[in-house]
């Protein structure tokens, strides 16, 4: 299971979603996995780029694909990270050229390490805690080979494994808004709006997410998106921060002080109150 | 909106000039394999929202109207969510072209200020620093659209900076220069 990779971690795990890239390697280097950061990796282009012009999105994904060394996968983090990515990597081999295979973080973890791998690094099983898998468009729409696109589980099956239980959620691949949330914000918050009115009715105690923009979107935007409607706020975690938890590894790479909704739910709904 | 129909009106030269674009699409064959069954409009999360759906934008382009497509909402209101493309029973790539009609539309010209101005200070910061660099991205944005519009993010703003998420720009070696050289290039 363990392996070496090329770490592409993408402009918002140093800035906004700290705790998603801190969890993350922390859970990567527990379970046996090498990250390499790309050296002068250079910005994916997000969505806005391929908007403005399709190609400079494709140079973009050259210049860092063209970093890797031979042999290696690419990971990241971020859905829009990886469909740029992968985008790229498609666009290459249908020109005959080389290029690595791109994965998501999630996509590693899951494919790479694998469910029994998971279930022994459980420490602290989340015992009581309710989530509600909230999967984003990107990721299984980009590679619908590793996941259903309009009915995944696999991250169902991650929160199973960490002990948790995962509710039904009939908004799990809703689009957050995310991409539109600068030209049309009071859009991109009333999308939003609607997958946390669908998780809070769930009955989950958090939304578990796998991506930095949809993160964005459901936590630094959420006060905003459930303006005027009734009941309190849920918790937006990255399934990496859920890993880290159950692996029982410390405070600070569990990071669920940085998050922007308090995270105390979380704790609370476990048996026992939680660590 | 009478200088947009200005510039649209303008000449047939452009417009031959966005089929030609068009023609760059590699999927333009699969447009006309269309059955107008309006999956796709039924999938978007936006299209309530827009003046043309998915299904019409298909449409007009497969029957040639071009300039109907470039002059609608609906591009630009696209999140490239992809749930049109996953669901087209005849393998149309649907966002992929709201992207190409996004691409020419900006070219041309026919892009709304927000729109306009969203894509194309996201690249102008991007390269820069061959990183994206948040609140310089929110400041080039809200000069170009509407300066007042920044007090509206303060809430975000104040957020971030408690949670020591706003530091310094990170900066990529990478050269850029023939990725700018294109976007100047683009105009």
């Amino acid at each position: 299971m363990a392996g070496s990779y090329a770490y592409f971690p993408g402009c918002s795990v140093h800035s906004m979603v700290l705790e998603y890239g801190t969890s993350g390697k922390a859970v990567c280097r527990s379970l046996g996995f090498e990250l390499s950061e790309i050296p002068d990796w250079v910005c994916c282009g997000a969505t806005p780029t391929a908007s403005y012009d399709y190609d400079i999105m494709l140079g973009l994904g050259k210049k860092n694909l063209s970093k890797v060394k031979a042999g290696e996968s690419v990971v990241t983090p971020c859905s829009a990270c990886f469909k740029n990515l992968k985008s790229t990597e498609i666009h290459l081999k249908e020109t005959k050229a080389a290029a690595p295979k791109v994965q998501h973080l999630f996509q590693m973890i899951y494919e790479d390490a694998g469910m029994d791998a998971i279930r022994g690094k459980v420490a602290k099983p989340l015992k009581g805690l309710k989530v509600a898998s909230y999967y984003g468009c990107l990721l299984t729409r980009i590679d619908p080979s590793f996941d259903s696109a309009e009915d995944p589980r696999k991250m169902d099956e991650l929160v199973t494994a960490l002990g948790a239980e995962a509710v039904p959620f009939a908004y799990k691949m809703k689009c957050c808004g995310g991409p539109v949330v600068l030209s049309k914000q009071s859009l991109a918050v009333s999308m939003a709006g609607k997958i946390l009115k669908a998780a809070k009715e769930s009955g989950a105690d958090a939304v578990v997410v796998l991506c930095p923009m949809c993160g964005m979107m459901l936590d630094l935007y959420q006060k905003q998106a459930l303006k005027g409607r009734k009941g309190g706020s849920i918790p937006i975690v990255y399934f990496t921060q859920l890993m880290a938890l159950a692996f029982g590894l410390k405070d600070e790479d569990v990071a669920l002080d940085m998050n922007f909704v308090s995270t105390k739910p979380v704790i609370e709904a476990m048996a026992g109150g939680g660590r | 909106m009478s200088q947009l129909t200005g510039a649209v009106e303008a000449s047939t030269s452009r417009e031959s000039a966005w089929e030609s674009g068009l023609l760059g699409f590699r999927d333009l064959r699969l447009l006309r394999r269309c059955m107008q069954c309006g999956t796709c409009s039924g999938s978007c999360s936006v299209a309530p929202l827009a003046d043309y759906t998915p299904r019409m934008i298909v449409n007009m382009v497969a029957r040639g109207d071009v300039r109907s497509a470039l002059q609608s909402k609906m591009i630009f209101l696209c999140t490239n969510c992809l749930a049109c493309t996953t669901r087209c029973p005849k393998g149309i790539p649907v966002a992929d072209l709201m992207m190409k009609l996004r691409n020419l539309s900006i070219q041309a010209h026919l892009a709304s200020n927000e729109d306009d101005a969203s894509s194309r200070e996201f690249v102008r910061t991007l390269l820069k620093r061959g990183r994206i660099y948040e609140p310089e991205l929110m400041i080039r944005f809200a000069m170009r659209t509407s300066p007042l519009s920044l007090l509206g993010m303060r809430g975000q703003a104040i957020s971030l900076f408690q949670k020591g998420k706003i530091g310094l720009p990170s900066k990529s070696g990478t050269d850029l220069s023939d990725l700018k050289k294109k976007f100047k290039e683009v105009g």
